[in-house]
């Protein structure tokens, strides 16, 4: 069997012939070098994170709200409902709020019943006035005022 | 073909019809609408001469607040009793509560998350005449809207008186203890 093809135009050329073995041997070998490149680079890395301290835990992790953003689900949010417990509690109890000044909570039942009667709340102590005009600093510049 | 094009179209024109209910525009006259059939010239007319309101009227320091001159009322002008008491908690706890605290001291969690201004604790205004509290239910005040939809004119008394009950609870003094809570606050650290 001859190794060129006479054609029809009369040209002859050399028949295309692919060694699949060499294609395969090529193919192998880039596979090879691939995973030890990759094998390199991957002890490489974890060699780099081995000898660097990891970045610093912010102190915000673990806390229930992170600025205006609750982080736990809703279902077991329950800081709402202890704190209105807790406020239930004083407005049914007995306790000091001023002692020194003699000034105590009462049951809000009671306080009801005294309402009842006609007594009055003491009244507030007072608040020092808010200043309505910017304060005066002198004449200015020039002797403007 | 013919045929059911005859059928189609006067079904076609049809939908061209604006409105096939002759109840939908109807005559009448609206609030201050002109009418050429009166004299003044407007639609809306007074109520015949002895008619009678159909409920009991209102006084006006109790529908407003305010007294004569203007001013608010100092004290409630409805009587104060447990009834009127226990109803101002139940809507307080509805209505207010959310906003200003079940103790009205301005902490809740509504008023967490209000962080430019949030609403005030009530136990500064111990001073203020029971008219203003009421005044400020019916009309609003700052960022608080009106409640005059939600709260009927008792509820909003009845929760004024409660205010006061809130007040007084949280800023009482000593001898408006019993003898015996007395004795075991007095027993107690501060």
């Amino acid at each position: 069997m001859s190794d060129h093809v006479e054609h029809a135009h009369g040209v002859r050329s050399e028949e295309d012939r692919i060694d699949t073995g060499k294609i395969i041997a090529v193919g192998v070998a880039a596979l090879v070098v691939f995973f030890i490149g990759s094998y390199a680079a991957i002890a490489y890395l974890q060699d780099l994170r081995a000898s660097r301290e990891g970045p610093p835990i912010p102190p915000e992790i673990g806390q229930n709200k992170i600025g205006m953003v609750e982080q736990q689900l809703f279902e077991l949010s329950v800081r709402g409902e202890r704190d209105r417990t807790a406020r239930r509690q004083r407005l049914a109890s007995y306790g000091w709020v001023d002692r020194g000044a003699g000034v105590v909570h009462l049951p809000i039942d009671r306080a009801m019943d005294l309402v009842a009667q006609g007594i009055r709340p003491m009244p507030a102590p007072p608040v020092e006035p808010v200043p309505s005009q910017a304060p005066d600093l002198g004449p200015g510049p020039g002797g403007q005022p | 073909m013919t045929r059911r094009l005859a059928l189609f179209l006067p079904l076609l024109a049809l939908t061209a019809c604006p409105r096939l209910d002759p109840m939908q525009r109807q005559q009448k006259y609206k609030a201050y609408q002109s009418s050429e059939y009166y004299a003044n010239g407007l639609a809306m007319r007074h109520p015949p001469a002895g008619t009678v309101p159909y409920g009991p009227r209102l006084d006006p320091a109790v529908a407003t607040g305010r007294g004569p001159d203007g001013r608010p009322v100092q004290l409630l002008p409805v009587a104060v009793d447990a009834k009127l008491l226990a109803r101002g908690r139940q809507r307080f706890d509805v209505s207010c509560a959310v906003c200003h605290g079940v103790l009205g001291d301005g902490e809740s969690q509504v008023a967490m998350n209000m962080s430019l201004r949030r609403p005030p604790s009530l136990h500064l205004y111990r001073d203020r005449p029971d008219g203003y509290i009421y005044q400020v239910i019916t009309e609003g005040f700052g960022l608080m809207p009106s409640y005059a939809a939600e709260l009927p004119v008792q509820d909003r008394w009845a929760i004024v008186a409660y205010v006061r009950a809130l007040q007084l609870s949280q800023n009482a003094s000593l001898d408006q203890v019993p003898p015996d809570a007395r004795e075991q606050l007095q027993k107690e650290g501060r």
